[in-house]
């Protein structure tokens, strides 16, 4: 079973890695080798492995992209910042429940908003986007988060 | 001339009467007094003192024999053209069939009803008809003809004649400080009494009593009415109207030989409407901010302080007086249930009447509320005051801000930095090329 799920990842791995690799890598040798030992290697081992090369094929994509690394800042950011709401409210009681709602719905509306923005501006999905030029997504970015804000701010009271 | 200075001086007589005696806050005590002319043929002698008592105390007194002679017969009714000729009537005990043509338990009823008060005395010779249907409405079933009130403990005697140091029941009808080393009882009746709320006992038949059918022969359970002290010798009725029926199984403490002054005037008193009376002089309730006193604003939302107080006002017998020193006022603040049932407290006095509030906070809960006091206690005129109010919701703006409240700076500071995170954001965005490599290339 775990064996048939590694291969199955494997393949994925290397659709993957072909798929978003413009510059040439040695992400294929590296598939190639690990397919060799998986057979030897613990689960754990595994996953911390793909993790490895899904970590490291992301940022071969990222490297001359300083716009995706800045959206993707960004979501991390909004991703700790409700998570850290998600906790407080657990542990303090959700007493003003209008105000939780509204913090934790604009980091998730925010984060909504702005993996939107970043598949809008892949150029893999220009095909997807056709007529829709990257001004046009970046403007409609800012209409929709001045919205977010404002009915935020508002459902706080 | 001299018709008019006659009058004044019995003006005057009726004056000093009515300030030395006590009398009802009613306007109209008149009392009619029935008896059995083949029963007491001389009652007006034999019962002086009595009638002097009654005559003081309530206006227009007026003795009627029944079970007369033809020639000397009196038309005895209750009502006429339907309004309720008297206030208090006494029925002293009766052999004839009926108490007059113009009387029925219904109108014995219907008197009550309408709020008049009945003295009524029984003997072993068994209660007439119509009273005794009367009575048993009432809840208080008096032994019929035959029985014999006995106590072998007390006397070796067919039936007794008296009752020694005899322990009254409400402290209201018959005050502690009425001591009576020997209550005279003689031919005596007892009561059986229904469990309603309404009957007040003020005294128990002896444990070692018991009343026997002298006819049935052997003392068993067929032939006992009452055995022990579930049987009652005085027992007072106080309906929702404040109507008052008091019963007595012996009319010995009434006949000048052996009158009890002190007894008997409790129990007039307490009958008739003289003593036992309170009243409410005013019902407020205001609504308190900060302690204060908002005199002409009722308009309560959830959670305001509010103040209830109720003056209650109590008869001596000449003037109302402050009804003082009393520790068991409730309030009940109600929608369909008590939300509230508080303890009302003294605070002074205004007028005549002693005033009881409370202070609180009504709950967090908006509809139409009742401030209730509901003061039932036996031997005292019966309260009830209902105020209904409505509690409205907090309005929209009445909440408070979310920057009030600790909790929401965490969820307040977050979404703001989101905004600001944003801002920087989207400056950075449209100042960062697409490929930072190239842009470093050309600037070499």
């Amino acid at each position: 079973m775990a064996k048939k799920d590694a291969k199955v990842r494997q393949v994925k791995e290397s659709t993957l890695a072909a798929q978003t690799a413009q510059s040439p890598t040695t992400a294929t040798t590296t598939t190639t080798d690990n397919s060799t030992s998986t057979t030897q290697l613990s689960f754990f081992n595994e996953l911390v492995n793909s993790l490895q090369i899904s970590y490291t094929s992301y940022l071969k994509t990222v490297k001359n992209d300083q716009r995706l690394k800045l959206i993707d800042c960004f979501l991390v950011f909004l991703v700790i910042l409700g998570v850290f709401q998600f906790i407080f409210c657990v542990l303090m009681g959700n007493f003003p429940f209008n105000a939780f709602l509204g913090g934790f719905i604009s980091t998730v509306g925010q984060f909504v908003l702005t993996v939107s923005l970043r598949l809008q501006s892949l150029d893999e999905n220009a095909t997807l986007f056709k007529g829709i030029s990257p001004e046009r997504a970046f403007g409609d970015y800012i209409f929709a988060s001045l919205i977010l804000h404002f009915v935020v701010l508002h459902f706080i009271n | 001339m001299f018709g008019s200075i006659r009058s004044i001086a019995l003006l005057l007589v009726v004056l000093v009467l009515q300030v030395v005696a006590l009398t009802s806050p009613l306007a109209n005590s008149r009392t009619l007094v029935i008896y059995d002319s083949k029963v007491s043929e001389n009652f007006k002698e034999t019962h002086v003192q009595l009638l002097n008592l009654l005559s003081s105390s309530t206006s227009g007194l007026q003795v009627k024999a029944i079970n007369t002679d033809e020639e000397t017969k009196e038309t005895v009714e209750l009502f006429r053209n339907g309004y309720r000729l008297y206030q208090n009537v006494m029925i002293f005990p009766t052999r004839a069939k009926e108490l007059s043509a113009e009387i029925s338990s219904e109108d014995l009823l219907k008197f009550s009803n309408d709020g008049g008060d009945f003295f009524i005395i029984s003997n072993q010779d068994g209660t007439q008809t119509d009273v005794a249907l009367f009575l048993n409405e009432l809840g208080i079933y008096p032994s019929p003809k035959g029985y014999r009130l006995i106590d072998y403990h007390e006397e070796s005697k067919a039936s007794i004649e008296s009752i020694t140091s005899p322990q009254f029941l409400n402290n209201a009808i018959v005050p502690e400080s009425t001591v009576v080393s020997k209550l005279p009882y003689s031919e005596g009746a007892s009561a059986l009494l229904s469990n309603s709320e309404y009957l007040i006992p003020v005294l128990k038949a002896s444990k070692t009593s018991f009343s026997h059918n002298v006819d049935e022969g052997l003392v068993h359970s067929s032939s006992t009415w009452h055995v022990g002290s579930q049987g009652f010798l005085i027992v007072g009725f106080q309906g929702l109207n404040n109507a008052r029926v008091t019963w007595i199984g012996s009319e010995s403490i009434f006949s000048d030989d052996s009158f009890d002054a002190e007894l008997v005037a409790s129990l007039i008193n307490w009958t008739f409407q003289i003593t036992g009376l309170i009243k409410t002089e005013f019902v407020n309730h205001y609504k308190l901010v900060d302690g204060e006193v908002l005199e002409n604003d009722t308009n309560y939302k959830i959670k305001d302080t509010s103040r209830y107080e109720i003056g209650i006002s109590q008869w001596d017998g000449a003037k109302w007086i402050p009804f003082e020193g009393v520790e068991d006022i409730q309030l009940e603040f109600v929608m369909l249930d008590p939300y509230y049932r508080l303890n009302l407290a003294s605070s002074g006095v205004r007028g005549s009447a002693a005033v009881y509030s409370v202070d609180f906070q009504i709950p967090d809960q908006h509809g139409m509320f009742t401030y209730k006091v509901d003061y039932k206690r036996p031997g005292y005129s019966f309260i009830e005051e209902d105020i209904v109010v409505p509690i409205r919701h907090l309005a929209n703006d009445e909440y408070p801000r979310s920057w009030e409240i600790p909790n929401a700076w965490v969820y307040l500071s977050s979404a703001l930095t989101v905004m600001i995170a944003w801002f920087f954001f989207v400056v950075f965005f449209i100042y960062s090329g697409k490929d930072a490599v190239t842009s470093e290339k050309k600037s070499k």
